[in-house]
């Protein structure tokens, strides 16, 4: 083993980021653990992305504890001491760095391997992506630096505290609202990350909004070079430091110039949708009394969705213009004229079916809101159907209006009729139901009904 | 004998205070005592040595390096040991870890480091407590540590401040008899105001006043000086005192 290795042992043996490495591991994994599945199923790439997402509080912890580190000479009285040895400052300052680092790291692969082992035991669809998990470590090693200079150049005890909260206001700021989509946002590694993640279902179809993992790199590795030539050019000034910092300038400068260049690449991406690049897929099936379909990535959720659907449709299987076929696609909603009823897996799905099932057939395409276009007497039979599934159903589905005098919400008084009239209709026994859904199914779905016309 | 110490019209100053004025020494082998009362500049002067602070004015060759040439102060300080007045250290390090650490400052060769380490803490007598953390140890113990981190490299010159500041008097004596081992080879030049120390230990001895060297000479021409004169509890105080009082009048 080097001398220098041999340093960095002890220092890693011995760094303060030791102690804080088991609240760090723990903090990063809670914070992917809450965000891991937002749409129900496991994706590889939106928990890759995960993994990149816990910068937010890694590394500005790291900024923190470097700062600490980087003051333990002067704090403790060792500056003459160690003046009085050869060894370059520079090599046994990187060697400190080092060793506090090294437990960031640590404690981000730790929330990793957390991530990955949960996802693989989620048998989660698609594949890993490993440019997010890369812009994460390299945001540690960077927050660290950052940190490690400060805490060579401000003596104070208050730098450590500081260095975290101005930490997590750049980064976290900059992917806030208040710089509305601004091209300067695109320098937080937190902005590009969060893009990859899989907010809503549809998102699967598409290809996400590209995450420039180059420039990204190149700017943040530019940080880290400047920040440590910074620590070095506080002890030592000669061409290797000029050029060191010099270089580490180019390529800092070089990235952010990269990614403020990407604007349009990034915010307009996939807008308006049609835009928007679709994935290749090939639909997973399962044979209920009509075929349901869904995109491979719900496949873990299609058996249980598909019982559903099938005691959905039920009461009109026989019926003209019932469902041939149920299948998630991108950005629908509603059933197409060739019978095919547009579903989303998740378990809220079966209220859109629903309204899908009273309405008139719809246009292939996305934009079309089926809450916006019921009809009272459709929402009705809408919400006798799904709650034959579910009686929990429709309860978020309330028509709301403003209240002018509380300056909230209030439910829409036809609401309560609409309440009436789907008691009124679950009440009447199922030869009935069925023999008045055989006369206005039609009528019902062209909206050409009112709620008198309902038994 | 080699002179390992050359200084010649040393100046040091801090803002407007001349703390070394113009101060001529050489040194060869063996323990130098340095005494002085507090202020004369000891301090400054192990600093300079210690090439830790550059001297205003004067000229400096240490071990035959020029220190104000960043090759040769390299050179100079792996064959260099100090301990300063007050230690600094890092408590959660333990004995071994921090002589290591220094060691590999000291850029010993790699495969010299883990036995020079045993042995410099065996020489201060810590073996015993070689894992502990230097948090559990005492003051008296913390300062054989800097001891053990001086001599780990085997230096040529050896400064140390006030080294025996905080040891019980068995391990003063022990103390003394290292010196004695290590100023066979090596140049230690011993900052102290324990004129025991001096008698004991050291070869040579200097009383520095106000920046300047107001007597050079031996432990025993210090005492010789010292008869007849009332002040000081020891003959070598009285010395001291005499040496000290002629350097103010």
């Amino acid at each position: 083993m080097t001398a220098t290795m041999r340093l960095f042992t002890i220092e890693a043996r011995r760094s303060v980021a030791l102690w804080f490495f088991p609240l760090m591991a723990l903090v990063a994994c809670w914070y992917a653990d809450s965000r891991m599945s937002p749409i129900g199923v496991s994706l590889w790439r939106h928990n890759s992305a995960q993994i990149g997402e816990t910068l937010i509080l890694l590394a500005p912890l790291m900024g923190g504890v470097a700062a600490w580190a980087a003051g333990r000479d002067r704090r403790r009285g060792v500056s003459d001491l160690l003046a009085t040895t050869p060894l370059p400052a520079a090599r046994r300052q990187l060697s400190g760095w080092g060793g506090t680092l090294v437990w960031g790291i640590a404690a981000y692969l730790v929330a990793g391997a957390f991530i990955v082992m949960v996802t693989l035991r989620a048998n989660a669809w698609g594949t890993p992506s490993l440019a997010p998990v890369i812009i994460g470590l390299l945001t540690i090693v960077a927050a660290s630096a950052i940190g490690y200079l400060v805490g060579s150049l401000i003596p104070s005890r208050l730098a450590p505290p500081l260095v975290p909260v101005a930490l997590f206001l750049s980064i976290g700021l900059l992917n806030s609202g208040w710089f509305h989509d601004d091209s300067v946002t695109l320098l937080s590694p937190w902005t590009l990350i969060d893009r990859q993640l899989f907010q809503n279902p549809e998102a699967v179809f598409y290809e996400p909004a590209p995450l420039h993992p180059l420039p990204m790199s190149l700017w943040l590795v530019g940080l880290t070079g400047l920040a440590l030539a910074g620590v070095v050019l506080a002890r030592r000034r000669g061409v290797a430091v000029w050029s060191g910092l010099a270089c580490s300038a180019v390529v800092a400068a070089t990235g952010a110039a990269l990614l403020l260049n990407a604007y349009d690449d990034v915010f307009q991406f996939g807008v308006p949708w049609e835009r928007a690049e679709l994935v290749p897929y090939t639909p997973v099936c399962v044979e209920r009394s009509i075929p349901v379909c869904a995109h491979p990535a719900f496949e873990s959720l299609l058996d249980e969705q598909a019982d559903r659907i099938d005691l959905l449709i039920e009461p009109l299987r026989w019926l003209p213009g019932a469902p041939a076929r149920a299948e998630q696609l991108p950005y629908a909603s509603g059933m197409y004229a060739d019978g095919t009823l547009t579903i989303d897996p998740i378990s809220s799905g079966v209220e859109m079916a629903a309204l899908a099932l009273v309405q008139a057939p719809v246009e292939p395409g996305p934009g079309w809101n089926l809450q916006m276009h019921v009809q009272p007497e459709q929402a009705v039979i809408a919400r006798w159907l799904a709650r034959r599934v579910d009686a929990a159903s429709f309860e978020q589905w309330d028509i709301m209006l403003h209240d002018p005098v509380s300056g909230g919400t209030i439910r829409d008084p036809i609401q309560n009729e609409i309440d009436a009239a789907a008691a009124r209709f679950s009440a009447l026994d199922s030869d009935t139901q069925r023999r008045w859904l055989e006369e206005n199914y039609v009528n019902l779905r062209e909206g050409l009904l009112s709620l008198e016309d309902l038994p | 004998m080699a002179v390992n110490v050359d200084v010649q019209g040393l100046t040091q100053r801090f803002g407007r205070t001349t703390v070394l004025d113009g101060l001529d020494l050489r040194v060869g082998t063996g323990v130098f005592g340095l005494l002085g009362p507090n202020g004369a500049g000891k301090t400054t002067l192990l600093r300079t040595l210690a090439t830790i602070v550059a001297p205003k004015a004067g000229r400096l060759r240490l071990l035959g390096h020029d220190p104000g040439r960043d090759h040769e102060r390299r050179l100079l300080r792996r064959r260099l040991g100090y301990l300063p007045q007050h230690l600094g250290y890092y408590p959660n390090f333990t004995v071994f870890e921090f002589v290591e650490y220094f060691a590999l400052l000291k850029e010993m060769p790699n495969d010299e480091v883990r036995p020079a380490v045993a042995r410099a803490v065996a020489r201060v007598g810590l073996e015993e407590r070689g894992r502990a953390k230097l948090k559990t140890l005492s003051g008296g113990m913390l300062r054989r540590v800097g001891i053990a981190q001086a001599i780990v490299n085997e230096p040529d010159l050896l400064l140390l401040d006030e080294p025996t500041a905080g040891l019980d008097p068995e391990q003063r004596v022990i103390f003394r008899a290292l010196l004695r081992e290590i100023g066979v080879d090596a140049t230690v030049i011993v900052s102290t105001h324990l004129v025991e120390d001096v008698a004991a230990a050291c070869t040579e001895v200097a009383l520095l006043n106000a920046g300047r060297i107001a007597f050079r000479g031996t432990p025993e021409e210090l005492t010789t000086l010292g008869e007849g004169h009332a002040v000081g509890d020891s003959p070598l105080e009285r010395g001291y005192s005499r040496a000290l009082a002629g350097a103010r009048s």
